[in-house]
């Protein structure tokens, strides 16, 4: 048993690459900035807007009901990123804009389609590649 | 190259804090913080759970209606991230799971349960139409993914 206690971690040849062995036949590697998710939210979107939890988000806007905008702390390096989401309660998680700096997302009433609905909580995930 | 062998990882100043350089080398992000701290794939058509991580059960309420109880528990019951889908493999959207008339086929947190620290209940629903709400109803694959704080 071995423990590596420190606070950051850079990769040797590139600061932005360290690879992981991570295969069930102990062989393969894969990526571990690729891996990880980049930006996740749980948002409160009834009543006053509110984060609830996220990582790497700034600030999170009401637009209209079932419609907010989700500004990021650190940008994407480009808006081609893979977004990701999940509602509550019959809600969907459309995802109307990207940017590389924040997202628009609608919560539709999956009862009723063409509704935009506000959800508690409204989440969603973003993978891809830091500026 | 170089290569670093270890079995744990441990922040310094705070054991669960790790910062990685990201893609842009301009940046950083957390390594906990990104990690998935639950993942499942469940096909409740036959009661069989396809793969799992940090889960120690799954219990299947009723058609379409699935709770999962973590191994290690959340730090907060509502401070977390929740992505669900399905895979309809029934009826390639020709009948009543979706369609032209429908909506697709979704999954999503249960709105009549409380949130809680130790499990989730969530569920996956067939598409509505103009007279009937999305039902409840088993898939193949049901997926449901878990990003938050550890306690």
């Amino acid at each position: 048993m071995s423990t590596l206690r420190t606070n950051a971690l850079e990769g040797m040849d590139a600061k932005n690459s360290i690879t992981i062995v991570a295969g069930a036949g102990n062989i393969t590697t894969t990526n571990v900035q690729e891996g990880l998710v980049k930006i996740w939210v749980d948002l409160d979107g009834t009543g006053t807007i509110a984060i609830d939890d996220s990582l790497n988000c700034a600030s999170a806007t009401d637009n209209n009901t079932g419609n907010y905008t989700v500004t990021y702390t650190n940008n994407m390096a480009s808006a081609t990123y893979s977004p990701t989401g999940g509602g509550s309660n019959r809600r969907v998680i459309i995802f109307e804009s990207r940017a590389t700096s924040n997202t628009n997302i609608y919560s539709q009433d999956h009862n009723d389609g063409t509704n935009e609905a506000d959800a508690d909580p409204a989440c969603f995930h973003i993978c891809g590649d830091l500026a | 190259m170089a290569t670093l062998k270890t079995n744990t990882l441990t922040g310094t100043s705070i054991a669960g804090s790790i910062a990685v350089t990201g893609e842009g080398n301009s940046t950083t992000t957390n390594l906990q913080q990104g990690l998935a701290k639950h993942w499942v794939n469940y096909d409740s058509s036959d009661q069989a759970i396809g793969g799992s991580f940090n889960q120690s059960s799954l219990t299947d309420n009723a058609a379409g209606d699935y709770t999962s109880s973590y191994t290690s528990n959340l730090s907060g019951a509502e401070d977390k991230c929740i992505s669900t889908n399905v895979w309809n493999t029934s009826d390639d959207a020709s009948n009543i799971n979706a369609g032209s008339t429908r909506g697709g086929a979704n999954a999503d947190q249960a709105g009549d349960t409380a949130q809680s620290t130790s499990s989730i209940n969530w569920m996956s629903y067939f598409g509505s139409s103009a007279d009937a709400n999305a039902g409840n109803a088993d898939f193949d694959g049901n997926y449901c993914m878990t990003h938050g704080d550890l306690a």
